[in-house]
């Protein structure tokens, strides 16, 4: 398992306990270690209790579950397989999940006017998992370049 | 090469898409923001029963062959869910038939402002108003300790809600109504709740909100159904 392999495993291994707990918050209603305490990173229920925090019926914690299990899942195979649409299928994913990460960060930051240090810290793994996946991803195109028959 | 380039684009596409989908779905959530500024006008509930449905801090017939009792803390997100979507969706299905009743009980437990919604909450049952205060509260809910249910706003709400305020501003500054509040938190406590909403029918208890086809076989089982 490569570096950025490990990286990645790690990074989802730890998105996927952070978007249970937001979950587990909104559908069991436990209390959020959150609050002023944490300063500016503290407005977690404000951010929670904003209409973005879901997509209809379905809580945006929820799809950080299956996204993140998804890039845990995708990261193990590839690092066994080493093939090509595995790599295509978590690429997909990382790229698509950073894409999603950003435009929510730039919600907290403009229309809810709050800051959630754990959808930070989750959107931090994400964008780490995509930064790891593209460097797996130039190294097999590097690896094809310098393979190629019009190279030999 | 070409499959991963593909991905690549597509992952990209499919993200940006899903922001567009979540910046879109939201103004059709259908809930309406109450107002945080000095002139605060409570946002009215959907849920307003008949007359003669609510008593004590009850909904529905009080010889119901069914009683599903909720404990809640009037700031907790999901209670809000339950107070404003599921109640009003039980309302229509059972209790207006006679055969459910919703007994409300306080797990105040997220913070000052949870415990003055409850006391302002006790006091409207005293007035046997209890059900409006309690719809008029989950319509009004914004955020954890921000403000939502200071005293200015919750006399608001028990204004709105058709409260006697000179009996209501009297009841809530006895402290003999925080400590019922305080003792039904020790009482939730006591019997291992560690979470809201906690439903209990019966011997059966579960914490968050069911969905909607497991809490109404829920209720059907107990009806005899």
């Amino acid at each position: 398992m490569s570096r950025s392999h490990r990286i990645s495993a790690l990074v989802s291994a730890v998105g996927i306990v952070i978007s249970a707990y937001l979950l587990s918050i909104r559908l069991i209603g436990i209390p959020a270690i959150c609050g002023p305490a944490l300063g500016p990173f503290g407005g977690c229920s404000k951010v929670e209790a904003s209409a973005w925090s879901s997509i209809g019926p379905i809580p945006v914690a929820a799809i950080g579950v299956v996204g993140s299990a998804l890039l845990l899942v995708a990261t193990v195979l590839h690092a066994r397989t080493r093939r090509e649409d595995v790599l295509a299928v978590w690429l997909f994913a990382a790229l698509a999940g950073a894409a999603i990460e950003i435009g929510l960060i730039a919600i907290q930051a403009f229309l809810i006017s709050a800051w959630c240090v754990w959808c930070l810290l989750y959107g931090s793994t994400v964008l780490v998992g995509a930064a790891s996946v593209i460097r797996v991803a130039r190294s097999y195109a590097r690896e094809a370049h310098d393979s190629s028959p019009l190279r030999r | 090469m070409e499959l991963i380039r593909r991905a690549a684009l597509s992952g990209i596409v499919v993200g940006v898409v899903g922001v567009i989908v979540l910046f879109l779905a939201n103004p059709f959530s259908g809930t309406p923001t109450p107002s945080m500024d000095e002139n605060f006008t409570p946002v009215a509930p959907v849920l307003i029963p008949a007359e003669g449905l609510a008593s004590g801090h009850g909904l529905g017939a009080e010889d119901a062959p069914v009683v599903l009792t909720v404990w809640t803390d009037y700031q907790c997100p999901i209670c809000g869910t339950w107070g404003n979507g599921v109640e009003p969706a039980l309302y229509e299905r059972y209790i207006t038939e006679g055969k459910l009743r919703v007994e409300h009980r306080h797990y105040s437990f997220l913070g000052e402002e949870s415990f003055l919604a409850a006391i302002g909450a006790k006091c409207a049952a005293d007035q046997d108003r209890f059900w409006a205060f309690h719809s008029y509260l989950f319509a009004n809910q914004v955020g954890e300790n921000q403000g939502a249910f200071n005293a200015g706003r919750l006399r608001k709400i028990a204004e709105a809600s058709g409260q006697d305020l000179a009996a209501w501003d009297t009841c809530i500054a006895d402290p003999a109504v925080r400590a019922e509040v305080e003792a039904d938190a020790e009482e939730a406590k006591s019997l291992g709740i560690t979470g809201t909403p906690t439903l209990v029918i019966g011997d059966w208890m579960d914490s968050g909100i069911p969905a909607p086809e497991d809490l109404y076989a829920r209720i059907d089982e107990a009806l005899g159904n």
